[in-house]
């Protein structure tokens, strides 16, 4: 009866989803979330460490989830934020910054490492591209494909059957494919974890 | 943009589509298998043989038992698993009814036995199985629910219950009992939970559902209300869910239900209240009262929650059972079930919420949380999100917060009584004994409140803070945390609340009330830590700024130092929370401090005290609190452990900030470590004034800190302590330990020291030195081993006459003569820890201790009247220490007056340890001996290097090594890996491969060295071989190791003579491995090596003649090998098995041990090869038949019957010895009347075989 198990119980009574959102440092992440949560994106400085901010979800099928989102900074070590403690992850946003052609390996060497974790086995992958209003952006494709992250050739080779993922072109500065990756991401999580037929 | 999107997505909808099944089979790895299950148990079989069905429950229940965990996985399939369940029950049900009648009842089985030979129990059991795994509810939206279901669960409802009946009466069932098979209680559960369903069919009832169907149905239901298991939940939910149509809302039965029930409470308080009046055991309620009182709420509480009549209605229907649930649950007479007791306080949970509308309160706090649709399509603006009290609007405008105090409508507004009378009851039971009850009561305060004008909300709190007030009362303590922690969470506990709130939740997060020997709190530190994780969700920054400071100190203290790990963890979950959602800014080093300190750092407790506190302590916020707690609160905690940590971690610190150890922390340990009232108190604070002295020692070279004053007061602690007596009494051990650990630490850090306080102190290690208490005897060794180097200046004409009596004198005549042991242990362990200036001045002053050591570490030595395991192991343990310390090359550093170990005394060291090798003293403890053997070895191991090192051979000219030498001291060891302990034998492997080892000097000594090293590597460790590689206590591992050791023959005989203690003893595992090995090798092995193993067999017995703890192994490994026909060979060799004989007529002359005759019958029986051949063993056998014990005669005509038969079977059963053997009575215990008797029967039994015993025992002496 101690704090795990009453965590565990509020997590599934309220239909709390827990998201972690990462990626290399300047990606957009904090841009991403601050959209998300309707504030103000003039000023933004790099996250140092990380920030929880927790937003409602309705459902078409007028089912209300609670959304924890956890905006881990670029720079700082992460390793603790999903080793830690009784909260699941349910979710990942991984946030690439589409005109980074040159940090591209980099990214993909990162969220290799992340994919192997153990903990966040089941968790559903939503790699966002963001910045693809400016000009010159790579596409989704190119991102994703042979040259870049190499998802299907190598990332997520033997995952396939375990990981459920997308790749969304989006720009937090115009608003542009935040909400349809979001909801991909929200249904493919509940559709999993409060599955209700 | 938005094509290359589709491009790519295309890509991921291919991925979730095409791998609809792969998907599946991830989230549920077993669904085939589960369904294949499934349709196997629902299979009819027409032989009546449902093995094949149970097997297949077996195994599906195997498979939901892994989901226990994370049942949520399985939820996509229940429907199809469900389905697919039903409606094989529904096919099935037919055909088997076709033959009966046409009529639907479909589900009908007129006896146990034909129900019970059909697939039906195995489909029920399988859907109780699913909802065991995934919860009732779960399931049974899935089953189906169609008018046309009602009838026939109906009358299977009806038919489960006979055959439950009949079932009763003919209790000698059997399919009912087996574990693996269908139960009868798990039909009955399924099927009333599929009734429930049922009752919520939108038709009319009538159309459902006829009225005596009805009437039979609630009959049932009450008389299933007294089931003990989970039937009973199941039943009150269907019967609430029956109960609450609105279409029977005002019928018969709803009165029926409510007489019915109202005179099961009665009956309850009738049957408590006569037995508390009377106060005698004979209670007048029965248990299936109990049961049915909690049907019976039960129903009531699923109706309160379920019921959608008007709420007036269903409070007006409830009104009966008021004054009888007020009463149980009256405090006074609370009843002991605190299943009752949580359901009552659920009851006036739910009626306390449904006497007020249905809102959110609108006063409630709540933090800046937004729909994340409105914010994404809002248009784009600028202004940040405040989220300060009440300001935040919902743009839908219905739940505008405006600031309370306007809200006058919703401030104040009627509560009735009933609400205030319920809450009541609910805050009472939040100091309910148990934790299920509070925790149940704090969500049911939670409830009520959210639907309370803000006025009533704040009595509420007012009420909660009353329960900090009896703070010797830590269940009023948790109740509250988790009532506080609930309110938080829904936005009840307003910030101007805060300010009396915090400082009670921080006390809670420390809270710790001694009990006994132990504490209480444990409970309410984790509660507290849970409210603090919900204070850090629900507020914004700005609100918790004025309290994040004390917050957060006290939280990471914490998750720093508590006991339980639980409690570490939850505090650093409820930290986490406060750093992510309060923000950098409220939290300066947050981050750095979690990454350190995370769930799995923290859960090792010297981790968490040690480094992880070092890191965070090195953040100002932090470190005075983290340092005034550990010295104030865990210094005298009553763990003894803590305290020891505590000031371990205070050792750390002190480098952080010396200034303050010195102004405050040194002050207050000088004055507690002389604290006579409380023991924990003064044992922690010597410890941490030690731990503090010893951290100055490191930093403090130019006395910059600590001043002549503070020295002079550390300096006469330990003497003070003991003139205040503070040795005596309870914890006196534990002060004692202490303080030799603070003498230790002040000479380590060189505090200055008159020359009588260096010999007072030195009297005081005297006198722990002979302690009793083994810790206590370490402790002051090594204070000894301090002060000795630290102080106490020799000349360079070695110490002065007084010392040396004072000391090495003193320590050897006491070590040698003294008749206790605790002293003779004290001191010869207390020889080690001297410094070579004292030990070795001359050869004859070294002489003195080793010989002294080397005479009290035989195995033979006695202490007084005894031998004692310990003294000897610790005079092994201080000859290592001694040649540690004074070497074997004279040392150039050290002063000019040590000498280094002679040839001669090396050897006698050498002797020394390989007698104590030998060593197998026992006592009532088992085998003390081998405290002495372990010593012995690492001896051994640390003696052969020292004297191989080339460097020291060169200088010492020393070089009394041989290979012979290394021969038997490698034999040795490896005598002991293949022996029975299993302690040993992993010393034994770790003594062997720092031998063997690459950088070991005496590798080059080693005969055979790369066979030997390959046979102790497993095959995966080719070259990489280390002590962690393997796991060296596990017996199964090491024999097949011991075994190829074995193949080279100089170190057979020491491995063999091994093995038979490990095969002939007691220990299974032990026994089985090594036997196994042995017949393995036995088995394969060639006429030469058979001949050796039989040569071995006789250097043992001849070595160890009439010792009954080599000798019985050795026989019942000759056993075994003999049962296993292994050395068939051997025994026919005429020359083995005579010579064997021999040596059992030897041993059996003197031995009393029943054990030890009877394995020596063993195996002279086992010699027998035919009677023409084995005359003289049959003579020796026959011999055993007037032993004296009775049991033995027996046996021996036992097994030498036996054994003739089977070795000449055309003896027969008719041969006249033969006879003789079986008929005569030889367990008879009448001496004088059947001794001549049996004579004569023997004398008869020899002349049957023709062995003539005098012609034997003429050929003998020959």
């Amino acid at each position: 009866m101690g704090l795990l198990t009453i965590l565990k119980k509020v997590k599934e009574e309220e239909h709390e989803i827990r998201i972690l959102v990462l990626g290399l440092d300047n990606a957009g992440k904090t841009t991403i979330v601050k959209r998300l949560c309707g504030q103000s994106i003039n000023e933004i400085e790099p996250t140092l460490g990380f920030t929880i901010h927790t937003l409602d979800y309705n459902t078409n099928t007028n089912k209300n989830y609670k959304l924890h989102l956890w905006d881990i900074g670029g720079q700082s070590t992460i390793r603790a934020y999903w080793r830690n403690y009784f909260e699941k992850t349910d979710g990942i946003i991984w946030v690439v910054d589409s005109n980074d052609r040159q940090r591209l390996q980099l990214v993909r060497s990162e969220l290799s490492t992340i994919l192997k974790q153990e903990r966040l086995a089941g968790a559903s992958l939503l790699i966002m591209a963001n910045k693809n209003d400016l000009q010159g952006a790579l596409t989704t494709n190119e991102i994703g494909g042979r040259n870049g992250l190499r998802l299907q050739e190598e990332l997520l080779q033997g995952q396939t059957n375990t990981r459920h993922w997308k790749i969304q072109g989006c720009s937090a500065v115009t608003k542009i494919g935040l909400s349809e990756g979001i909801d991909w991401l929200v249904n493919d999580i509940t559709d999993r974890i409060f599955f209700t037929g | 943009m938005d094509d290359d999107n589709v491009g790519y997505t295309d890509g991921t909808t291919t991925i979730s589509s095409s791998s609809a099944s792969s998907n599946a089979a991830v989230l549920f790895e077993e669904e085939e298998k589960a369904f294949q299950c499934i349709r196997e148990l629902t299979v009819d079989r027409i032989d009546k043989n449902y093995e094949p069905n149970d097997r297949a429950l077996a195994q599906l229940r195997k498979i939901f038992d892994k989901y226990l965990e994370l049942p949520s996985l399985l939820d996509r399939y229940i429907a199809p698993m469900v389905n697919e369940l039903t409606e094989s029950a529904y096919t099935n049900t037919n055909t088997n009814t076709k033959n009966q009648s046409n009529n639907n009842d479909c589900y009908v089985y007129s006896s146990y036995d034909q129900f019970w030979n059909s697939p039906l129990p195995r489909i029920l059991s399988a859907i109780y199985a699913l909802s065991k795994v995934r919860g009732r509810k779960k399931v049974q939206k899935f089953l189906p629910h169609q008018v046309e279901n009602v009838e026939p669960v109906l009358q299977s409802l009806l038919m489960l219950d006979d055959l439950k009946q009949q079932h009763k009466k003919n209790q000698s069932s059997p399919t009912d009992d087996t574990t693996d098979g269908p139960q009868l209680w798990e039909s009955i559960y399924s099927m009333w939970n599929w009734m429930g369903i049922l009752g919520k069919i939108p038709f009319d009832c009538e159309v459902v559902i006829d009225t005596t169907q009805v009437a039979q149905l609630f009959r049932l239901a009450t008389i299933y209300l007294s089931e003990t298991g989970p039937t009973r939940d199941v039943v009150s939910s269907c019967l609430a869910c029956w109960l609450s149509r609105p279409d029977l809302e005002d019928s018969t039965f709803r009165n029926s239900f409510q007489h019915w029930s109202i005179s099961v409470l009665k009956k309850y308080l009738g049957g408590t209240e006569s037995n508390d009046e009377t106060g005698s055991t004979n209670s007048t309620l029965i248990q299936s009262d109990i049961y049915t009182t909690m049907g019976v709420l039960q129903t009531l509480i699923t109706i309160l929650k379920i019921s959608t009549a008007q709420r007036k209605n269903v409070l007006a229907s409830m009104e009966p059972y008021w004054s009888l649930i007020k009463k149980v649950s009256n405090a006074t007479n609370r009843p002991s079930n605190l299943l009752l007791r949580k359901f009552v306080v659920k009851w006036w949970t739910r009626l306390g919420v449904l006497y007020l509308p249905p809102r959110i309160a609108s006063w409630r706090y709540q933090r800046g949380r937004r729909s994340l649709k409105e914010n994404l399509q809002r248009q784009q603006q600028s202004s940040p999100t405040k989220s300060t009290v009440n300001t935040e609007t919902k743009s839908d405008g219905d739940t505008s917060h405006v600031s309370h105090q306007k809200d006058g409508a919703d401030y104040f507004f009627f509560v009735p009584d009933q609400v205030e009378m319920a809450m009541g009851q609910v805050l009472a039971a939040l100091k309910d004994s148990s934790t299920v009850v509070r925790w149940s009561a704090a969500k049911g305060v939670g409830r009520i409140t959210s639907r309370l004008p803000a006025i009533c909300a704040e009595d509420v709190i007012d009420a909660i803070m009353e329960f900090f007030d009896d703070i010797q009362n830590d269940n009023d303590w948790h109740g509250a945390c988790l009532t506080l922690a609930e309110l938080a969470r829904r936005g009840l506990l307003l910030p101007h609340r805060l300010k009396d709130v915090i400082p009670k939740i921080v006390e809670a997060i420390h809270y710790d009330l001694p009990r006994r020997q132990t504490s209480v709190g444990a409970h309410v530190r984790d509660a507290a830590c849970y409210t603090y994780w919900a204070l850090a969700r629900a507020y914004s920054p700005e609100i918790l700024r004025p309290f994040v400071l004390q917050l957060g100190q006290s939280v990471v203290v914490a998750f720093l130092f508590d006991r339980e790990v639980n409690c570490r963890r939850a505090a650093s979950a409820a930290f986490q929370e406060m750093v992510g959602r309060q923000g950098a800014q409220n939290f300066k080093n947050g981050i750095s401090i979690l990454t350190t300190a995370d769930y799995f750092s923290l859960g090792n407790r010297k981790d968490a005290y040690t480094t992880i506190a070092l890191h965070v302590a090195q953040f100002q916020e932090h470190q005075t609190a983290i340092i005034n707690h550990l010295f104030r609160v865990k210094l005298s905690h009553w763990d003894p452990d803590i305290r020891l940590l505590a000031s371990q971690s205070l050792n750390q610190l002190t480098v952080l900030n010396p200034d303050f150890m010195v102004d405050e922390v040194l002050p207050y340990l000088l004055e507690h470590c002389l604290d006579d009232k409380n023991v924990h108190m003064r044992h922690g604070a010597t410890l941490g004034l030690a731990e503090v002295v010893l951290a100055f020692g490191k930093i403090d070279a130019n006395n910059r800190y600590l001043s002549p004053q503070l020295h002079k007061l550390i300096a006469e602690t330990p003497l003070t302590i003991e003139k205040k007596r503070l040795y005596r009494g309870k914890g006196g051990e534990q002060m004692r330990a202490a303080v030799c650990r603070l003498i230790a630490c002040i000479s380590m850090s060189h505090i200055p020291l008159t020359v009588p306080q260096q010999v007072r102190l030195l009297d005081s290690i005297d006198t722990c030195i002979p302690h009793p208490t083994e810790m206590i005897q370490e402790q002051a060794g090594r204070a000894l081993f301090a002060l000795a180097r630290s102080y106490f200046p020799v000349s360079g004409k070695g110490p002065s006459d007084r010392l040396q009596k004072r000391v090495v004198d003193k320590y050897t005549n006491e070590a040698r003569t003294s008749i206790n042991p605790a002293a003779t242990r004290g001191y010869s362990l207390a020889l080690g820890y001297l410094p070579a200036k004292l030990l070795a001045p001359s050869l004859d002053v070294l002489d003195i201790s080793l010989s002294c050591l080397c005479r009290i570490s035989h195995p033979n030595a006695k202490v007084g009247n005894d031998k004692d395991a310990e003294t000897r192991r610790n005079a092994l343990v201080s000859l290592s220490r001694i040649l540690e310390t004074v070497g074997i090359v004279p040392s150039r550093e050290q002063c000019e007056c040590v000498v280094a170990f002679s040839n001669v005394q090396l050897k006698q060291v050498f002797d020394t340890y390989m007698r104590s090798m030998e060593d197998y003293n026992t006592d009532q403890r088992g085998d003390v001996g081998s405290k002495c053997r372990l010593a012995a070895m690492n001896g051994l191991v640390s003696l052969a290097t020292i004297t191989t090192d080339q460097k020291h051979i060169e200088e010492s000219g020393v070089d009394l090594y041989s290979t012979e030498l290394c021969l038997r001291i490698i034999g040795l060891l490896l005598k002991q890996f293949s022996e029975k302990l299993d302690s040993v034998r992993s010393e034994a492997a770790g003594c062997l491969l720092t031998l063997l080892d690459e950088k070991s000097p005496v590798k080059a000594y080693i005969t055979k060295r790369q066979i030997l090293l390959d046979a102790l590597t497993p095959p995966q460790f080719k070259g990489t071989l280390t002590y962690q590689s393997s796991n060296w206590a596990e017996a199964s591992i090491t024999y097949p190791m011991v075994m190829k050791a074995a193949e080279i023959d100089e170190y057979f005989g020491y491995v063999i003579s091994g093995l038979i203690l490990s095969t002939g003893g007691l220990t299974k595992s032990v026994t089985q491995n090594s036997s196994l090995v042995l017949i393995q090798w036995v088995r394969s092995a060639d006429e030469v090596k058979l001949d050796r193993l039989g040569t071995v067999f006789f250097e043992i017995f001849d070595k160890h003649k009439y010792e009954g703890r080599v000798i019985l192994p050795l026989l019942k490994t000759i056993d075994i090998l003999m049962n296993r026909r292994c050395i068939e060979q051997l025994i026919r060799n005429k020359l083995f098995s005579l010579s064997l004989l021999g040596k059992l007529r030897e041993e059996s002359k003197r031995c009393m041990d029943m054990q030890r005759i009877v394995a020596i019958l063993n195996v002279a029986t086992g010699l027998i090869t035919s009677i023409v051949e084995s005359k003289e063993i049959v003579a020796f056998v026959c011999d055993f038949l007037v032993h004296q014990f009775p049991r033995i005669r027996s046996l021996a005509a036992e097994k030498l019957y036996v054994r003739l038969l089977e070795t000449d079977p055309d003896l027969g059963e008719n041969h006249i010895a033969v006879q003789i053997l079986l008929s005569h009575n030889w367990e008879s215990d009448d001496e004088n009347l059947q001794e001549i008797d049996r004579d004569a029967a023997i004398q008869e039994v020899l002349k049957a075989f023709e062995i003539d015993k005098m012609l034997l025992l003429a050929a003998n002496t020959e």
